[in-house]
């Protein structure tokens, strides 16, 4: 594997001009991602991580420094990056299989429509949504829609992955589901994923390297956590592992530390 | 149109479940709103004919049995056609829909692009508005005037003030339909690199086609309002002329039937884009 980082944050900023006042929301964020790494950002609340996702992903620019991924500095969204939105964000008109197929649409300009559809139906069946492909998104549930908006992620093949709380809107067992989804359709390939989560045991259970930020404004990363526990990695067999409640509790200390400061 | 509105009213006065269901033999909602309906057009019409046949009106007005016979009399031939001042209720009601459809429709390929140019930034969307806002309040009968003058043919000034009188809630609908396609879907599209055309074609027009119908659903419903109106003033051939006609023969017998007819006309209409509204409807 190259040695070299994937994706590097270099010095961002952001700051945002509010009524002639200008807010800092990040100050000097600097993070190196290696090819294959599963990175989380967590930190409290308004502390700027989904921003630093939305500016990876090219939907907000850098106010100073740079992103480059693979050599290539980021000026604006592509389809080299590929993001799950917390809000499933699936077009309630199209079929579940539609979506996916206009994600395809849009990025293999060149492709048959066999192929594409043949790819659609392969991460239907990643995601065990095959049943499902001819419902709308209002014909299922939340856990579903995410499901769809994770294996439409996929099918276009980016070189980063970037989900932004993908769990978040769910409730506590179907993320809990999910959650080791997302890990076992991760052993399969083991892509290149930034997660933005405020659940600190989603954190650990899918993360190599947990990115703890501090609040906002002018938010920093307070420190970068490796997490040694060795994959495949399921959540009921983690909750009894000395390690998980050891980092975790490191983790809830410093958020909470975090929080009241 | 009877059957929701009784939906509804069962809705808002409806007996509380367990008398319903406690009491086996009594009828469904529909079918004592039906019997409802009947009886006041029954009683209604028997005090209509009564109070007419003591004279207590005015002599113009006619009794009911004089306008069924009447008006059986109108829609016995409708498509008959004596030359340009003798011709079925028929043909003057196709007459006036043709031209509702006319205007409608140019103003619809108007009003959809436009709105959606317009709607797509915030700059023109704000600068376009104050026009919006004080045109859409003018009746557009006072437009007549300025279709005359346009076009010097009472045909083109006819569909000339449908057109206007359609275009605001298209274009309103429009406009607001895209200014409020969620950031999400956009982002979404932008984040796959799609291009402007493919973002218009997958993304913009079906997140706001069911605004842009319902917008289309109220201005047929307007123009069928104003086309009559407008053919009093502009003549020739129209169920509106049609109408002010009968009212220089003094007879208002058919002016009713015509009323009725006007009505179930525009119950069409608004039926066939209901459908329409209902096909391009998604649930979130």
């Amino acid at each position: 594997m190259n040695t070299d980082p994937l994706l590097k944050i270099n010095r961002v900023t952001k700051s945002y001009k509010t009524r002639g006042k200008v807010f800092d929301a990040l100050d000097e964020i600097s993070l190196d991602i290696k090819e294959g790494e599963f990175i989380s950002l967590i930190g409290p609340s308004g502390c700027g991580k989904s921003t630093l996702l939305n500016m990876v992903a090219g939907l907000e620019d850098c106010s100073t420094g740079q992103i480059v991924l693979d050599g290539m500095k980021i000026e604006g969204p592509g389809v080299d990056r590929g993001m799950v939105f917390q809000s499933h964000a699936l077009y309630p008109w199209l079929t579940v299989f539609d979506n996916i197929m206009f994600a395809l649409d849009c990025v293999m300009k060149d492709a048959s429509k066999s192929e594409k559809e043949a790819l659609a139906n392969r991460y239907l069946d990643v995601v065990k949504l095959t049943a499902a492909k001819d419902k709308k998104p209002g014909e299922i549930s939340g856990g579903m829609k995410q499901r769809v908006g994770i294996a439409r992620a996929f099918a276009i093949n980016p070189k980063v992955l970037l989900l932004d709380e993908p769990f978040g809107a769910l409730d506590a067992l179907t993320r809990g589901e999910l959650q080791d989804e997302l890990e076992r359709i991760w052993e399969e390939d083991r892509r290149t994923v930034i997660m933005v989560t405020h659940d600190v045991d989603e954190a650990i259970l899918l993360s190599d390297r947990i990115v703890v930020m501090g609040h906002g404004p002018k938010a920093k990363v307070l420190d970068c956590i490796e997490v040694d526990i060795p994959r495949p990695r399921q959540k009921a067999e983690l909750m009894d592992d000395p390690r998980f409640t050891a980092l975790r509790k490191k983790l809830v200390g410093m958020l909470s530390d975090e929080s009241i400061a | 149109m009877s059957v929701s509105t009784s939906k509804t009213m069962a809705g808002g006065v409806g007996l509380p479940d367990k008398t319903a269901s406690a009491n086996r033999r009594s009828m469904s909602v529909n079918t004592k709103a039906f019997l409802l309906f009947l009886l006041i057009l029954i009683s209604g019409g028997a005090i209509w004919e009564l109070v007419v046949s003591l004279r207590l009106l005015s002599p113009l007005i006619p009794a009911p049995s004089l306008i069924l016979s009447q008006g059986f009399e109108l829609i016995r031939d409708p498509f008959y056609s004596n030359g340009v001042n003798d011709a079925g209720i028929g043909i003057h009601l196709l007459a006036s829909v043709q031209r509702v459809l006319t205007g409608f429709l140019l103003a619809a390929a108007a009003a959809v692009p436009l709105g959606f140019m317009i709607g797509m930034s915030a700059v023109l969307s704000k600068a376009i508005d104050p026009f919006i806002q004080v045109m859409r309040p003018v009746s557009p009968l006072a437009w007549l005037p300025i279709g005359l003058a346009l076009f010097q043919s009472s045909e083109s000034t006819a569909i000339f003030v449908i057109f206007i009188s359609s275009i605001w809630p298209i274009l309103i609908n429009a406009i607001f339909g895209v200014r409020s396609i969620p950031r999400t879907y956009l982002n979404v599209a932008r984040t796959l690199e799609a291009n402007r055309w493919m973002i218009v074609r997958k993304v913009y027009l079906p997140a706001t086609l069911p605004q842009i119908v319902t917008g289309l659903r109220i201005s047929l419903g307007v123009a069928w309002l104003v086309i009559i109106a407008a053919e009093m003033l502009i003549g020739g051939r129209g169920i509106g002329y049609f109408v002010w006609n009968e009212w220089n023969n003094l007879d208002i017998a058919n002016i009713i039937v015509c009323i009725v007819l006007i009505g179930l006309v525009g119950i069409v209409l608004d039926r066939l884009l209901s459908l329409v509204e209902k096909r391009v409807k998604y649930e979130h």
